[in-house]
């Protein structure tokens, strides 16, 4: 294996006017990002692109326009992209793990695939992912006989193997129980001490729980992008409750409560309440910042 | 050295005789102090059962690194585990050997125009199949690796290769097949599964390509020699003979360098 000297920078990921098309359909319309370390979560109805954003981020697909530099590096050129390959963990939306394989087998190939020749490392190393992800008393089951959450964990094992500095999760949490779902999150969080961690969710918990910077993508675009409390501060003044239906409201809906939670622009006198992190992202999403 | 002069053996010293570390002449000169020494008998004894447990430790450790390997190896895994692969070996492996039982219809015997127009093709559906992203173990995830694109795509191959290509020469050698003929197919094999390895690399699907020169390559060379006998014969002293050979090779030397200047497009470019 061949080293090339690290290329230092503070941006992981940087972004502009990326552009991925379907025969006519734009999947990503020409997206600016720049990363840095932390989590950045990627929140968006289905088909707004994050799927397509994260394929391209792992270098598993080539963008049609715009440019692209991950850690540095150009993965347009075959050298680099080896290199940034090396660097990053990911964890496709459907991962598609051979049934008759273990855990163990899976994440060693996984590790031969990552060019890591040493067999001593990569037992020790397959070892700690799979402790890490909870599947150390599982290693050696066949894939077939996991439950969807485990393979799920497994799946994430082989992403977490070597330490990438650059950690892509197409929803990461799918399949997990809600206990699971915390030992996810500390895990990220500590993955993100190292690097940079971009994850895709329709869970809008899971961003306020776990991620510095959020992106709202819709159709293909990015239609925001901070903190989430710049998210929920979009929607502050624009979130009323009321005991009916408020049909000049953006978005509408009935709360647990039974009176109708609305975002939009607030009629006189409407009893304004506090923005959530779900009142700014449906706001955004819904086209209006 | 002995214990009546007041030296001991120090605790670095007796630490490594008690890891076996010592040479043989200080484990010598440190076992003639113990003998006379009961301080450092006591001493030694002392810190035995820390070795033990530590020599202990590392047993375990290795006999886990045995036991915990995977059952296969990263090679086989890369190849034959997946079960896709395993088929295209399969049906190669089987075509090789059925050819050359196969009897001409007109003639009662063998038929060594079968084998040229049929074994040369068995090789290409290992191509077709190393494509395919599916048949990866890991799945998706093996796309984002750095082995990734030719590189998988080609050891894929030459596994399934590497495994029937002997077998198909020594099933044809049993037959009763001439070996010029059990070994005339493998250069014509080689240009055609190059020309499906460059397929991939082009917008044109793998196993379009593999079909289309299949099905050329078996006509071409089977419907002359099974229309009329002396044809076959005549072809077969053509394909086997030496500027048909190096011709083949020559296919496949320029496809393989073609493939190589165009592996950005194998995975990369072309995924959907």
């Amino acid at each position: 294996m061949t080293e090339t000297a690290p290329v230092r920078t503070a941006l992981t990921v940087e972004a502009t006017g990326l552009v991925k098309r379907y025969g006519r359909t734009a999947a990503v319309d020409g997206i600016d990002l720049a990363v840095g370390p932390g989590v950045l979560g990627l929140l968006g109805p289905n088909g707004a692109g994050k799927t397509t954003l994260l394929r391209m981020l792992s270098t598993v697909l080539a963008p049609d326009s715009g440019s692209l530099r991950l850690l540095g590096r150009d993965p347009g050129v075959p050298q680099e992209r080896v290199e940034v390959r090396r660097r990053l963990g990911y964890l496709p939306q459907n991962p598609r793990l051979y049934p008759s394989f273990t855990p163990l087998e899976l994440v060693d190939y996984v590790a031969v695939l990552k060019e890591h020749t040493d067999v001593a490392w990569r037992r020790r190393e397959c070892t700690r992912v799979l402790e890490s992800v909870g599947m150390g008393d599982r290693m050696h089951h066949r894939i077939r006989t996991l439950s969807g959450g485990m393979q799920q964990r497994v799946a994430l094992a082989a992403a977490l193997l070597g330490s990438p500095e650059l950690l892509l999760l197409d929803e990461p949490a799918t399949g997990l129980d809600p206990e699971q779902r915390l030992e996810l999150r500390s895990l990220l969080a500590t993955s993100a001490q190292r690097g940079t961690v971009v994850l895709s969710t329709h869970n809008t918990g899971e961003v306020a729980a776990l991620c510095h910077r959020v992106a709202v993508m819709r159709e293909g675009r990015v239609w925001f992008l901070g903190t989430p409390a710049e998210l929920i501060a979009t929607a502050e003044g624009r979130v009323w409750e009321s005991e009916d239906p408020d049909p000049t409201a953006l978005r509408t809906w009935m709360t647990a409560a039974g009176t109708y939670r609305h975002i939009g622009a607030p009629p006189a006198g409407a009893d304004l309440v506090a923005a959530t992190l779900d009142d700014g992202y449906l706001l955004v999403s819904a086209g209006h910042q | 050295m002995t214990a009546s002069n007041g030296w001991h053996v120090t605790e670095p010293t007796l630490a490594a005789y008690r890891a076996g570390d010592a040479d043989p002449v200080l484990a010598a000169s440190v076992e003639a102090h113990l003998l006379a020494c009961a301080a450092c008998r006591s001493a030694l004894a002392a810190g035995a059962d820390d070795v033990a447990g530590e020599r202990q430790g590392r047993r375990w450790e290795s006999l886990v690194a045995v036991v915990d390997q995977p059952r296969q190896g990263p090679l086989l895994r890369l190849g034959l585990a997946s079960r896709p692969l395993l088929g295209a070996w399969l049906v190669a492996l089987l075509l090789l050997l059925v050819f050359p039982l196969v009897t001409d219809p007109f003639l009662g015997r063998y038929s060594p125009w079968l084998v040229m127009a049929m074994a040369p093709i068995a090789p290409l559906a290992a191509v077709v199949v190393a494509y395919r992203e599916d048949v990866d173990p890991a799945g998706e995830i093996a796309l984002a690796a750095p082995l990734a694109g030719l590189r998988l795509v080609a050891r894929r191959a030459l596994l399934v290769a590497a495994g029937a290509l002997p077998v198909g020469v020594l099933g044809a050698l049993l037959a009763g097949v001439p070996t010029t003929i059990a070994v005339a197919w493998i250069l014509p094999g080689l240009a055609l599964a190059s020309l499906v390895l460059l397929a991939g690399t082009t917008r044109l699907d793998p196993a379009v390509a593999a079909a289309a020169l299949g099905a050329t390559w078996a006509i071409g060379v089977g419907a002359p020699a099974a229309l009329r006998a002396s044809a076959g014969d005549a072809l077969i002293g053509v394909l086997g003979g030496a500027g048909f050979q190096v011709t083949a090779l020559a296919v496949a030397l320029a496809a393989v360098a073609l493939t190589v200047t165009r592996r950005e497009h194998v995975a990369y470019r072309r995924t959907a």
